[in-house]
């Protein structure tokens, strides 16, 4: 077992160093193209041999299985029968992606709401109907006049020139 | 030496005191709003100052200075997220004070100890300015890097759970400060991305590393270590807060004083006078285990050295010109506009003019004070409002915060990825404090630190340079105490922790021998 | 006000269509009449509050005057790497309309251009005018062993490398001023750079440098402190320091290639008409009356020169610098 676990760090080790040596050369980088590529399947089968290790393998699946709960759920005990946190933030990442790449592009101000909006909208614990969806929209829009209020009436913040405010 | 009191009756011209009131409650919401720090209210004052009388527009950019610096321990209390960087410390006790029900008390102690700071800092820069300037002047690169590592000593402690997770994240912040243009090496570092070009802006980071991953627990309704947490607000007499505030009299006295010398040091960088007040607070303190876990002595220590900061960084700027903080180097142009050069001639030559302004510095610490309370009053709304509400708010107002600084969406792109990043982080026992200071320490102990060995290379050598002369070797000797003392109350707990699990296992053994 | 200023933004963008489309048929007076119809805005690339943006402010407050554009200028600020990232901003996003201006400083953004990958240089920007000069001067401490520029010649010539000298970072004015100094009087220095011209003449008065370069407006400012041996300069100042030398005075050729010119420039491709109503009107501007009393009480001098002036000045530059950088480069 140990010989085993002790010969396959081992070969990791070597494929490593022959990377290493590989790469980040002066000049005729082409020339290091195959020997790269070898020392890349030294290091995949280096790695076979650490997994083929029972002992290995098992903490290979904790390790998976505690990176799993600290992307997708809390560390500790979690209510199985919701949606685990990542997901339920996923939304959320694709807002604030969406907000950040449209926002020199449509406009600050336009965008603030448009997020403010929908960051409500997806998250309110109640169901959406007309008439939350209308006092939202209505927060939003309050939201954003203050907040154009104070940057750009009271501190003169110049927003990007976009399609809108 | 009494001179000031002549042109007391100036601050309380009806024009003059509107506006020295209006900067204040201005300032106080400003300041409690994410990502508008000090440094970056009182730069965007300056333009409006343009068309006022000097005196007029000095009093708005010192009420905004004081108040916002006070500002930014509300929502540092309330929702964890500091307000600017000075307020990092206030997020560590703050908060789990008001998870225990206690955020009045909180805001209470944060507003009368930032008034007492202010106060004694205010006092420092009417009596003691030329005496205290030249000593400021003295200040080397040698002396800085030892100020800067002193900070970075804090660091470890900083983490409410492992010494070695506190230090593991304040190195990666240390790292991150590293990235974009040096100007003292005169290279681009880790220049990935168009984005990173100008570095990681401390504000920008501030607001990712704290805000963005509030928001995201707000959302998810599972609560992580240090999350959002619903809390209700209690309602507590000022007296009885006042009262409690001066028995801790430990903590406003090693606040004030850290405050007052920190803020003194052209170049320390005042943010971090607040947590190296909190640290020292700490050691000096009978139960150190309460801190992290809500102890007032920490709020009070920090709210006071970070108030106390205001006044002294002023010292060296009115007299020589040179800022104590990035706030006074910012209000520099303020008074150039105005055609006001400091220096000695400042005091005799546009006496009516300083002595109005560093009145009403006096009078905005009081003013500061009352409304703050006021504000603590009205701040249970802000609770009341539901979590997607709040989350969507503070989302949009990172955003603002971040991009205002500097005009820049690169800024606001890295506060997200840090905030993101930081999240993740979150969930398995890292805390955001250490990350901010490793990045406000960063360049000051780089550059220091090869301009010292510059400086020290063509004159007396590396090792007489940093350690030689009085003020290095107090200065060495306070890093290597405060080393030492943590390291020995570290092993101190270890091993009360040991006999207390030797005790019980002994008594375990007692009752299966019984 | 969302509508309001939607509509008005919508109302320009009419506006424009329709001058666009005037400028096919009317003689192209019309629209250099036109020309400033909504408030133009500049980039400063360094951060509010500093020499660079207090000035740049001062001298554009008169810019809605009807008899200069009839139109405010709005500052933008952005800060970072020593102007890099304004100005790498500007010459790579701004528009080529004339709306969107920015401040320039020489030789800041020469040198980098040489020695850095930036998205900027001379030919890529059209200068269109210069509002004020602020030359280097060689400053000591008040309590230095040096009184005059001989002093601390003779001092450095006895002890090579031994007087570090700081400025305001690598490749700005001072620096240039430095290697000039030393490349010149064939003395070995060594030259501290420091983040911005405040901490540099700090260590001055503090004695941490034995001497250094710095503005003339901040010297000036603090002349209490600091004793102001030599100026990088070709003639005497003769508002703030009359009585301080030049380098050339003393036997040292060291030009005017380090004074800090400050002006605003456009991007290249701008159209000619705009350009050349703006270089018109932009420097009687900023020879106002009101400028230059305000420029003066804020103790920064100023110095006009028109849209040829400053292109012949950025040529002449580009070509010393490439020589003097090269040198220090090797």
């Amino acid at each position: 077992m140990l010989s085993k676990r002790l010969t396959a760090i081992g070969g990791v080790l070597l494929a490593l160093i022959l990377l290493v040596l590989g790469s980040n050369v002066e000049y005729g980088e082409e020339a290091y193209f195959f020997p790269n590529l070898l020392a890349y399947f030294l290091l995949a089968f280096a790695f076979v041999l650490l997994i083929s290790d029972g002992d290995l393998l098992n903490w290979l699946k904790e390790i998976a299985s505690f990176l799993w709960r600290w992307m997708f759920g809390i560390v500790g005990e979690g209510n199985p029968s919701r949606w685990p946190d990542t997901v339920r933030l996923i939304p959320m990442f694709i807002t604030i992606f969406c907000y950040l790449y449209f926002a020199d592009i449509v406009g600050l101000y336009t965008t603030s709401f448009i997020t403010f909006l929908l960051i409500t909208v997806i998250y309110t614990p109640h169901r959406p109907r007309s008439r939350t969806l209308f006092k939202s929209a209505l927060i939003a829009l309050i939201f954003t006049g203050v907040i154009y209020l104070i940057f750009s009436v009271l501190l003169q913040l110049q927003a990007p020139s976009a399609w809108f405010i | 030496m009494l001179e000031f009191l002549q042109y007391l009756p100036e601050v309380f011209t009806p024009w003059n005191f509107m506006i020295l009131v209006l900067g204040t409650v201005g300032g106080l919401i400003l300041g409690a709003t994410p990502g508008l720090s000090p440094t970056m209210a009182v730069a965007l004052l300056i333009p409006f100052t343009f068309h006022m009388e000097p005196a007029t527009g000095l009093i708005l950019l010192g009420a905004a200075y004081t108040s916002t610096v006070a500002g930014g321990a509300v929502s540092a209390i309330l929702l964890s997220i500091p307000g600017a960087p000075a307020n990092i410390a206030t997020t560590l006790d703050g908060n789990p004070l008001a998870k225990q029900g206690k955020a009045t008390s909180a805001l209470h102690y944060c507003f009368i100890s930032s008034f007492v700071g202010g106060v004694i800092g205010v006092f420092v820069l009417i009596f003691f300015t030329p005496t205290l300037s030249e000593w400021a002047l003295g200040f080397g690169p040698s002396h800085l890097f030892w100020v800067a590592i002193l900070g970075v000593t804090v660091i470890g402690t900083l983490g409410s759970g492992s010494v070695v997770k506190g230090l593991f994240s304040g190195f990666v912040g240390l790292w991150i400060s590293t990235i974009g243009y040096d100007p003292v090496l005169g290279v681009e570092r880790f220049n990935y991305s168009e984005h990173l070009g100008g570095g990681i802006n401390i504000i920008a980071a501030l607001v990712g590393l704290f805000a963005i991953p509030q928001v995201l627990s707000m959302l998810t309704p599972q609560m992580m270590p240090g999350g959002v947490q619903k809390f209700a607000m209690e309602t507590q007499s000022v007296m009885t807060s006042v009262k409690e505030t001066l028995q801790r009299w430990k903590a406003l006295v090693v606040g004030s004083f850290i405050g007052v010398l920190v803020g003194l040091i052209p170049g320390a960088g005042g943010q971090i006078a607040g947590l190296v007040a909190y640290d020292q607070t700490k050691k000096l303190s009978r139960n150190k285990e309460m801190f992290g876990k809500g102890e007032p002595a920490g709020v009070i220590a920090a709210e006071s050295a970070n108030n106390a900061m205001v006044g002294p960084s002023l010292v060296p700027l009115l007299t020589l010109s040179v800022p104590g903080s990035p706030t006074a180097a910012v209000l520099l142009g303020g008074l150039l506009i105005h055609g006001l050069f400091p220096g000695p001639a400042l005091f005799t030559e546009h006496a009516p003019v300083v002595w109005t302004f560093i009145n009403s510095l006096l009078v905005g610490q009081l003013l500061m004070c009352v409304f703050g309370i006021m504000i603590a009053r009205y701040s249970r709304f802000v609770m009341d409002i539901p979590e997607f509400y709040m989350a969507a708010a503070i989302t949009v107002l990172a955003v603002f915060g971040t991009f205002s600084v500097q005009n820049s969406f690169s800024d606001v792109f890295v506060m997200m990825t840090l905030g993101v990043v930081m999240y993740f982080a979150s969930k398995i026992g890292f805390s955001p404090s250490p990350v901010v200071l490793g990045i406000i320490l960063g360049p000051i102990a780089e550059s220091n630190f090869l301009q010292g060995q510059m400086i020290a290379e063509v004159g007396e050598g590396s090792f007489t340079y940093f350690f030689g002369g009085p003020l290095n070797i107090v200065l060495v000797g306070v890093v290597a105490m405060s080393i030492v003392y943590s390291a020995y109350s570290e092993l101190k707990q270890k091993k009360q922790q040991r006999t207390a699990q030797q005790n019980d296992a002994d008594y375990r053994a007692e009752q299966e021998g019984v | 006000m969302f509508s309001s200023k939607m509509s008005r933004k919508l109302a320009t963008k009419t506006l424009t269509a329709l001058g666009v489309a005037s400028v096919l048929s009317l003689p192209q007076m019309v629209q250099a009449d036109a020309f400033p119809e909504r408030p133009v805005s500049m980039v400063v690339s360094y951060s509010p509050g500093g020499a660079t943006d207090f000035q740049a402010r001062i001298v554009t407050m008169l810019a809605g005057n009807e008899s200069y554009l009839g139109q405010p200028m709005v500052i933008l600020n952005k800060p970072g790497a020593g102007g890099k990232i304004g100005w790498d901003f500007y010459a790579s996003k701004a528009k080529k309309n004339g709306y969107e201006l920015a401040a320039y400083n020489v030789p800041h953004f020469i040198a980098q251009s040489i020695v850095f990958k930036t998205k900027y240089n001379i030919d890529n920007l059209e200068p269109i005018a210069n509002w004020g000069a602020d030359p280097a001067v060689l400053v000591v401490g008040k309590d230095s062993p040096f009184n005059t520029l001989e002093d601390l010649m003779s001092f450095a010539k006895e002890n090579p490398k031994k007087v570090t000298f700081s400025g305001a970072g690598l490749y700005v004015g001072h620096h240039i001023a430095f290697l000039q100094f030393a490349k010149e009087s064939g003395l070995k220095m060594t030259y501290i750079p420091h983040k911005g011209g405040t901490p540099a003449m700090k260590s001055v008065m503090g004695g941490q440098v034995k001497a250094g370069f710095n503005n003339l407006s901040d010297a000036f400012r603090n002349k209490d402190s600091v004793k102001i041996l030599a100026v990088a300069d070709l003639q005497r100042n003769t508002k703030f320091l009359p009585d301080v030398p030049t380098f050339m005075e003393k036997g040292v050729n060291v030009d005017d290639s380090s004074v800090n010119f400050r002006g605003i420039m456009a991007r290249k491709g701008t159209p000619p008409e705009v350009l050349s109503y703006l270089s018109q009107r932009v420097p009687l501007m900023f020879e106002d009356n009101k400028t230059t009393k305000k420029m003066s009480a804020a103790g920064s001098p100023v110095r006009v020169l028109s849209r040829e002036e400053v292109i012949k000045m950025w040529k002449e530059r580009e070509v010393y610098l490439k020589e003097l950088l090269a040198d220090l480069k090797k």
